[in-house]
């Protein structure tokens, strides 16, 4: 009976000629977001490696330099590409991508996508992330919004339903038909993206990835079964086409557009931002003048002076068996470091209250859920960034080290010296790390699904009542 | 076959049936005339099971509709005013579709068998049922009632809009099936379709069975009078 079912609504559906210019739409769609995420990622994967490169290989080989002078000399520390960033870019467009490392000073993320952009890339950047988290669901309302109403307005429910057949199969019959036609949509999706990622990363670059975009999968599965549960339920307890239209457009329109927006804006009321000229203001009192009762910048180095000089016991600076400058490079290097560590991790910690608030309002949109899910899988949230930016700076201050060792002993430093400095690699933390950031929303998905499942039985037993 | 007893349907405040009785035997073809709202269709809509009566039973064979209603949809077929198709499916697929929902699964030949029978033309069999005339649409109506082997047919204005070519044909095929045993219950504006095919006229209004006639009994003329007698009266 359920196969009966299933083969007239799919037979219907497919000659429905808005559905099939539906799915033409879908499918250009589908063809651009896929290659753009490829070509995005794929030639910006190049640009930051060689980028990488190039600079690494201009600082060691600056030449003969003071070591000082050598190291203000400086290289970039950049961000390579998110290892799923063909799937979803996530927030790499506005966080930037590179950290300038030079003695004395925490860098600032440079070189934003977003900075170099047209005007319309506000309106997004359509890959497969993009598609799976909005255009999916508009897709799945528009086909599922009248799967049931048509019948009341048609007439054919009281044919259907004077026949043996039950609410039960007539349901999952409905259901079903649906759901193959947003599957094959999403396994289009999924396997055009790993077709692409194989291409991209080869087989063996493959084998790493694989378990991420499989939980990825796995939950754009979920998500594509919530939201079509969802509107085969509405059509069923709306029983008129137009309105589980208007119910449901609404609902994607509020939850892609209105929410998001209003949780963003909400958050900064809540939990206000440090701006810049405070941030640089308070780091730069907390540098001269310390962050407890150690005493001004004059005071500490007074008493370095007088650590030193006791240390190889002697009573002049220019009596000791190193240069002195290096150490009070490393010592303020180490102190103004405590204090913009201090600070960061303020800016982090309003930052994950702003989105943790945000994430709160997903329980009103399971596009923001989704969102959110995705981000932290593709490694492209702001966790991610915020990883890297750590160990850019940890990589600075190690570069620091190895820098003011040397200067110690040697006014001069040649190539020989520079290749020792060691060259900056990133690698985003695994899927366990992303596993855990992804936790929040997947729960929120989870709820998502099981009200819809709710709801779905409540039309369900209207329409065996 | 079809039985009603004391069947009584309330929507709020206002009585809709009040308290019906009828017995349609195997074979027995029963007209309901009656104004718009006399109570007809919702009769046929308990005894389908769509709604539920207020009090009163409604029995099909002997089972009652309400704790039954999966084998008491499985004797029945339903013909209304429009027969409402799938539009972007042929007239086969349509039968083939809804025979078996019934549990039927024919094959294309014993499906042609079917149209034929509701006088259906071969040609438009693999037609999309969105270009089908209300006539067409009818014929299908009955083809779907033949293949699912009803005992008894439920029919809401069938004639209603139907040329008269159309009208007889289709009065053709019900006097077929009830020469079969069929019992048919069907609500009708038409007196003179009444007159012709019901063995038995029930005059509603109000919801209430106001009037019972045997059609042998009654002229067309006496019918008209008796129709129009009885609505007026209870105006």
């Amino acid at each position: 009976m359920i196969q009966l079912l299933l083969k007239k609504e799919l037979t219907e559906l497919l000659r429905t000629t808005k559905v099939t210019w539906l799915l033409v739409g879908l499918a250009a769609l589908l063809g651009l977001a896929l290659y753009n995420g490829y070509a995005y990622s794929t030639t910006r994967s190049q640009f930051l490696r060689e980028s990488q490169h190039i600079t690494y290989q201009q600082f060691i080989s600056q030449g003969d330099k003071n070591p000082h002078l050598g190291a203000h000399f400086g290289f970039y520390a950049y961000k390579p590409t998110a290892d799923l960033a063909l799937v979803d870019n996530g927030l790499e467009d506005y966080t930037g991508n590179s950290f300038y490392l030079e003695p004395h000073q925490r860098g600032v993320v440079k070189f934003r996508e977003v900075s170099d952009a047209t005007g319309l890339r506000s309106f997004g950047f359509l890959n497969a992330g993009y598609f799976a988290q909005f255009i999916l669901p508009l897709f799945i309302f528009l086909l599922t919004h009248n799967v049931f109403a048509k019948e009341w307005e048609n007439g054919t429910i009281k044919m259907v339903l004077s026949t043996r057949v039950q609410a039960r199969q007539l349901f999952t019959g409905k259901l079903l038909a649906c759901g193959l036609v947003v599957g094959a949509v999403v396994a289009t999706l999924a396997l055009g993206a790993l077709g692409l990622l194989l291409v991209q990363r080869g087989a063996a670059g493959l084998g790493p990835v694989l378990l991420t975009y499989g939980c990825y999968v796995v939950g754009l599965t979920m998500y594509a079964v919530l939201l079509t549960v969802l509107g085969v339920a509405v059509s069923l307890l709306a029983r008129s086409s137009a309105l589980a239209l208007v119910v449901l457009a609404g609902f994607w329109l509020v939850g892609v557009f209105l929410v998001p927006r209003l949780a963003g804006e909400l958050s900064r009321q809540v939990y206000p931002s440090i701006t810049a000229v405070e941030f640089d203001d308070q780091t730069f009192r907390e540098k001269e003048y310390g962050m407890g009762n150690e005493g001004t910048k004059d005071h500490r180095r007074a008493l370095l002076e007088q650590r030193t000089l006791a240390k190889y016991h002697v009573k002049r600076l220019e009596d000791l068996p190193v240069f002195y400058i290096p150490i009070t490079i490393e010592y303020f290097e180490e102190t103004d470091g405590l204090v913009m560590d201090r600070a960061y991790a303020a800016v982090e910690r309003n930052e994950a209250r702003q989105n943790a608030f945000v994430l709160t309002s997903a329980v009103l949109s399971p596009f923001l859920a989704f969102r959110d899910f995705s981000l932290h899988l593709t490694a492209t949230d702001i966790n991610t960034h915020n990883d890297f930016a750590q160990q850019a700076e940890a990589h600075r201050r190690r570069v620091g080290r190895v820098v003011d060792a040397f200067y110690q002993k040697h006014t001069v430093a040649s190539n020989d010296f520079w290749k020792t400095v060691p060259q900056f690699a990133y690698s985003a933390p695994g899927l366990g790390w992303r596993l855990h950031n992804a936790v929040a929303p997947l729960v929120i998905l989870l709820v998502w699904l099981v009200a819809a499942g709710g709801m779905a039985v409540w039309a369900y037993r209207r329409l065996t009542a | 076959m079809l039985q009603a007893e004391q069947l009584t349907k309330r929507f709020g405040a206002h009585l809709a049936l009040d308290h019906l009785d009828l017995d349609i035997r195997s074979g027995e073809v029963y007209c309901l005339l009656g104004s718009n709202g006399a109570g007809k269709s919702t009769t046929i809509n308990i005894f389908l099971g769509f709604l539920p009566a207020t009090s009163g039973r409604a029995l099909i064979d002997g089972l009652e509709v309400s704790v039954n209603n999966h084998a008491t949809r499985n004797m029945v077929a339903y013909i209304p005013e429009v027969v409402n198709l799938y539009p972007t499916l042929t007239g086969l697929e349509n039968l083939a579709f809804f025979s078996g929902l019934s549990g039927y699964a024919y094959s294309r030949a014993e499906l042609r068998s079917f149209t034929q029978t509701a006088g259906l033309q071969d040609a438009a069999l693999d037609q999309r049922v969105g270009g089908y005339s209300k006539g067409m649409r009818q014929k299908v109506g009955i083809a779907i009632a033949l293949a699912k082997q009803a005992k008894a047919l439920f029919l809401d204005e069938p004639t209603s809009g139907l040329d008269p070519h159309a009208s007889n044909e289709f009065a053709q095929v019900i006097t077929r099936l009830s020469s079969q045993g069929v019992s048919t219950l069907m609500a009708t504006h038409d007196l003179l379709m009444a007159k012709n095919l019901g063995h038995r006229i029930g005059i509603m209004h109000q919801g209430r069975l106001q009037q019972e006639l045997h059609s042998e009994a009654v002229s067309y003329a006496e019918l008209t009078d008796c129709y129009l007698t009885t609505v007026n009266q209870s105006v």
